[in-house]
């Protein structure tokens, strides 16, 4: 037994060595009397290891995979966004604050220059907290749900644009996006104020319906939410679809899996917002 | 240059980007590990793809000082395997007595092709012993550390590298490699 650990540790001190780069005889040469045994088998390990190495992902399963993965990633961050629920709506009025401020610093010309800017350009991020002051602004739960959407139509027509430009990482992040908009809206409508509860104690009645506040009064009923969804659903995939077409080769797996994957997060949002 | 231990930390509180990087950096290995365990393509992609699930939902509650990252990482990826044989009822081959390993006679035939030689060596591995099997399955396939793979398996280093060195034997006999 003893015998075996003592060239067990020789034969792995000399393995290490070789998976540095180090050859055969180099390492043999520190063992003169074990080096006729060992050679053999360090030669094997080699060759094993050479074959271990050719194993490998398909390179679109893992671009897949890590779509996945921001998706999901996108979800653990909704859930935990909805378990601070009570947190964010103070942090919305500070967002509203400071966002007023960085308007009125960097001025509202580069805002509205930024309303075309793609996710690879320098004013994306202006463009995105322009979107964030909007939905901050907007006090009205439904009007929110139609912002998201509106917002998810935007990250779908981006998604367009990056993916004919092959940027694949850009075209999963944009996928988690649209998700993220898209559940907004279902949990928007899954909330306490869209139940009929007077929980929102951010609302008081008396501010006037001008500033976007919902009131007591707002009705579920007569918003066609549903309507607005399976449009946008249908508008979106569709032009995804379309951009299967001319989008290069290596980018038509990750945009499929996008396909189905905002298909069925459409589906379930029309199906929240059908049954709540 | 970010330390493997600083991206670990940033994943750990949430930073995606962190985590995407951890994720190129283990993918490859992982789902060579688990191919090299069940020798199918499909079912390999759908195990890595959970190993990698599991590991975003788990990744914070991650500590440093239990278990280093890779040690971590690929422990989930073992019990994936461990839990896939048990709920597919597949029973992982047992270890051939030593006078029946002689298999695949070296042929150049074979050897020019690399999907042949995966599909022996990995016929090889599954002939080996369990904790053989899973020794050479992460230095080999995952390229763990000694250290590493004592820690994912729980078992000393020198244990560890007592099964290399045996679960090489065994290969070399039945591979009729290194000759």
């Amino acid at each position: 037994m003893k015998m075996t650990r003592n060239k067990a540790e020789i034969f792995n001190s000399c393995l290490e060595r070789m998976f540095e780069g180090a050859n055969i005889e180099d390492c043999l040469r520190a063992y003169p009397e074990q080096a006729k045994e060992l050679k053999p088998l360090l030669r094997a390990s080699l060759a094993i290891r050479q074959t271990s190495l050719n194993i490998h992902p398909d390179y679109h399963f893992k671009s897949i995979v890590r779509s996945h993965l921001q998706i999901r990633a996108e979800k653990m961050r909704r859930k935990e966004h909805k378990a601070t629920w009570f947190f964010n709506h103070y942090k919305r009025l500070t967002v509203v604050m400071v966002s007023v401020m960085v308007v009125f610093l960097v001025g509202g010309g580069v805002l509205l220059a930024s309303v075309n800017a793609l996710p690879d350009e320098s004013l994306y991020p202006i463009k995105l907290a322009g979107e964030q002051l909007k939905l901050a602004a907007t006090f009205s739960e439904i009007g929110r749900a139609k912002i998201h959407v509106q917002f998810a139509e935007r990250r779908a027509d981006e998604m367009v644009e990056m993916a004919l430009q092959g940027e694949r990482d850009i075209v999963s992040s944009l996928t988690a996006q649209i998700t993220a908009h898209i559940d907004s809206v279902s949990e928007i409508w899954e909330s306490p104020v869209m139940q009929g509860e007077s929980t929102n104690v951010f609302a008081p009645a008396e501010l006037p319906e001008s500033v976007g506040l919902r009131t007591s009064d707002e009705d579920k009923s007569a918003v066609d939410l549903e309507g607005i969804l399976d449009k946008s659903r249908k508008e979106t995939l569709y032009m995804l679809q379309a951009a299967l077409y001319t989008v290069p080769e290596d980018i038509k797996p990750i945009l499929e899996q996008a396909i189905e994957n905002l298909g069925n997060d459409y589906s379930d949002a029309i199906s929240i917002v059908k049954t709540g | 240059m970010s330390s493997e231990q600083d991206i670990v930390d940033k994943a750990v509180k949430g930073d995606r980007n962190a985590f995407a990087q951890l994720y190129e950096k283990h993918f490859d290995r992982i789902y060579r590990y688990v191919y090299i365990r069940l020798g199918n393509k499909v079912e390999t992609e759908d195990l890595t793809q959970d190993v990698f699930i599991r590991a975003l939902e788990a990744i914070g509650s991650y500590k440093w000082r239990n278990s280093p990252f890779a040690a971590w990482l690929y422990r989930i990826a073992h019990n994936q395997v461990i839990d896939y044989f048990r709920k597919h009822g597949k029973v992982e081959k047992m270890p051939l007595e030593d006078d029946n390993i002689l298999i695949g006679k070296s042929d150049p035939a074979f050897t020019a092709e690399n999907e042949l030689e995966i599909e022996r060596m990995i016929d090889g591995i599954n002939r080996l012993t369990p904790a053989q099997r899973e020794v050479i399955s992460l230095r080999f396939g995952a390229q763990l550390s000694i250290a590493e793979a004592a820690r994912t398996l729980g078992k000393n280093e020198g244990t560890v590298k007592a099964l290399q060195y045996n679960g090489i034997l065994a290969l070399k006999k039945m591979l009729l490699v290194g000759e």
